[in-house]
């Protein structure tokens, strides 16, 4: 019985608990036995129907948040919260979501820290979302191990592969603020990993001209002291100066937010900039070709 | 070659481009169907991308095409099959095979339909095709009134004249065939001034009843259409100020069978005429909340009408 348990763990955490390590779900083929679980880069075109949803891509490394982050924005979506005007409907990875909110409350029980997305697992999730007055609309987010974008840091051919980065509207980059407020050579190793994966996505042509960025440091209700608030103000002016100066453009938002905190303000904002639908292309004004007509002979 | 336009529109849309050699397959599908294309397969077509569908009837044609051409399956994103849903329908209108008329009569079923989307038109695909598309009725338009001698020529010429030697012309039988037609479609032009003064048109107290009469004697009685002129200025003519007025498209159908005689209305085609259709057979359609002006109504239902001609 107790075996049988621990079988469904490691199918929702997709992990393998009887080897210390994280089992890639799909390289042991458990993965694939998940209806609804999160997808992989190549399948993105699957999510296409009347149009291109949103893609958010969720970048950062081991232990920054990133699906504490996810696990808290689901919990919320799924009590009906509105953000931008849109609540939560539906989504086709029910399962990724649900194994990201027991991961997050893993973490908050402190329990374990070796339950997290571990490396090669499928990464995309969707979320349809419907306005106050009707309208769907459709978020993607790409919520990777860290691992990946630790490779990233030292290989081309990791970086060349990569569909995410290239195809998103918006990249939310995490720091732990709690490991950044360390002492400086926690912080210059933070400094070092974003400055080797910025590099190789900038020299390979993977971030867009077009993109939005934003900064989330995480864990924020671990810095406390004015010691360390001070630092992190210091060291949120180095590594935003290091994104401007690698991606062309300074972040649209820097936000300081505790993901465990479903009431945390800074942490709603986050949700509505990435709920939120992109500023639609106006639409050619011949289409309304009675308009036009109406204008022309007037 | 051919396919670029294709590419172009596919990559636009997807997140991972498809395969050059697959885009080049599939523009030889869409082309190998603009043989089968009829009025029928056009209306289904562009009825359902206007309302972000792909029809089924194209769904299964273009897989039974791509099976025969190159023995196996092929499964696209949904929004590759609504992009090849119009391609199918712009190759036709760039085709040298297709005739002109047919090609008029594809152009006004893409502007009829175009009314589902009415103050909505963001998230409408492949934009630039949707325009090429509406160009086509008015070239046709354009080539039915072409005339050597322009009009005002031949009035200054012939009115002080008393014999033709006097008018000094010196031109081709046809050519004084085309000056005689083009002052016969003055005629038209006089008639519609002419019944917008009379009570019969006064009496109607609706302005959407006004524009839906005179449209149905422009487009049924009176031959506008060889005229190739827009109807707009003799609409705003004929309603003054109320061109303006604006209703729920419920309510306009209310006012027109009001006040507008049974045997005006006609039996179009449901569902290249929508607007016609909703008027005539009083049945509500998905579009009844979309608000119109009196003046817009006219046009929809003119071209509508217009359409009807090229079914008769």
């Amino acid at each position: 019985m107790g075996e049988q348990v621990e079988d469904i763990i490691n199918i929702i955490t997709g992990t393998d608990s009887t080897s210390g390590t994280g089992t890639n779900t799909n390289a042991n083929g458990i993965g694939q036995l998940l209806f609804c679980d999160a997808r992989s880069q190549s399948e993105l075109n699957d999510f296409i129907d009347s149009e291109r949803p949103k893609l958010v891509a969720l970048v950062g490394f081991a232990n920054y948040g990133k699906s504490t982050f996810i696990g808290t924005l689901y919990e919320l979506l799924i009590q009906n919260l509105n953000y931008s005007g849109y609540s939560f409907v539906d989504s086709d990875t029910y399962v990724g979501f649900e194994r990201r909110v027991f991961l997050r409350r893993n973490n908050d029980e402190d329990t374990s820290d070796t339950k997290r997305n571990v490396l090669g697992e499928n990464d995309i999730l969707n979320l349809m979302l419907r306005s106050n007055e009707g309208k769907f609309h459709q978020v993607l987010l790409s919520d990777r191990s860290g691992e990946t974008y630790l490779k990233y840091t030292s290989s081309d051919d990791e970086v060349k592969d990569d569909l995410v980065i290239e195809n998103a509207d918006l990249l939310v980059f995490f720091v732990d603020a709690e490991a950044d407020t360390q002492n400086l050579a926690v912080h210059n190793l933070i400094v070092e990993k974003y400055e080797g994966l910025l590099t190789r996505l900038k020299a390979q042509h993977k971030i867009t001209a077009s993109v939005s960025y934003i900064m989330v440091f995480t864990k924020i209700d671990k810095v406390v002291s004015d010691e360390r608030r001070e630092k992190l103000t210091d060291r949120k002016k180095k590594l935003s100066a290091i994104f401007t100066e690698n991606i062309g453009k300074e972040p649209d938002q820097i936000y300081e937010v505790n993901s465990t905190d479903l009431n945390h303000d800074a942490l709603n904002q986050v949700f509505e900039k990435i709920i939120s639908p992109l500023t639609s292309v106006e639409a050619a004004k011949e289409l309304d070709w009675v308009r036009m007509e109406i204008e022309k002979q007037k | 070659m051919g396919s670029k336009q294709l590419k172009q529109a596919i990559d636009k849309h997807l997140f991972i481009s498809l395969d050059d050699e697959l885009i080049t397959q599939l523009h030889e599908v869409a082309n190998s169907m603009v043989a089968d294309l009829d009025a029928v397969s056009v209306s289904d077509y562009v009825c359902s991308f206007m309302q972000n569908n792909v029809s089924q009837s194209f769904t299964e044609a273009f897989r039974v095409k791509y099976k025969e051409m190159y023995g196996d399956e092929v499964k696209l994103p949904a929004i590759v099959s609504r992009i090849l849903e119009m391609y199918v329908i712009l190759l036709a209108l760039q085709s040298d095979e297709i005739e002109e008329d047919t090609k008029a009569q594809i152009s006004l079923i893409v502007r009829n339909y175009a009314v589902l989307r009415k103050g909505d038109w963001n998230v409408l695909l492949c934009q630039k095709w949707i325009i090429e598309m509406y160009s086509y009725y008015e070239t046709y338009a354009a080539d039915m009134v072409k005339s050597s001698i322009n009009y005002s020529q031949l009035l200054d010429a012939v009115v002080p004249s008393e014999n033709w030697n006097d008018t000094g012309l010196d031109i081709t039988q046809q050519a004084v065939y085309d000056q005689i037609r083009s002052l016969c479609m003055a005629g038209y032009y006089g008639r519609v001034s002419g019944y917008i003064k009379t009570s019969a048109f006064k009496n109607l107290t609706s302005p959407f009843a006004q524009v839906y009469v005179l449209v149905c004697k422009m487009v049924k009685e009176w031959n506008w259409k060889y005229l190739s002129l827009s109807p707009v200025k003799k609409l705003v003519e004929a309603l003054g100020e109320n061109y303006k007025r604006k209703k729920m498209l419920s309510n306009i159908v209310t006012e027109v069978l009001d006040e507008v005689q049974k045997d005006l209305l006609c039996v179009p085609n449901e569902k290249s005429s929508m607007l016609l259709a909703r008027v005539c057979n009083n049945r509500p359609i998905a579009i009844d909340n979309k608000m119109f002006t009196a003046l817009e109504f006219g046009v929809y239902i003119y071209y509508e009408m217009l359409l009807e001609t090229f079914n008769d």
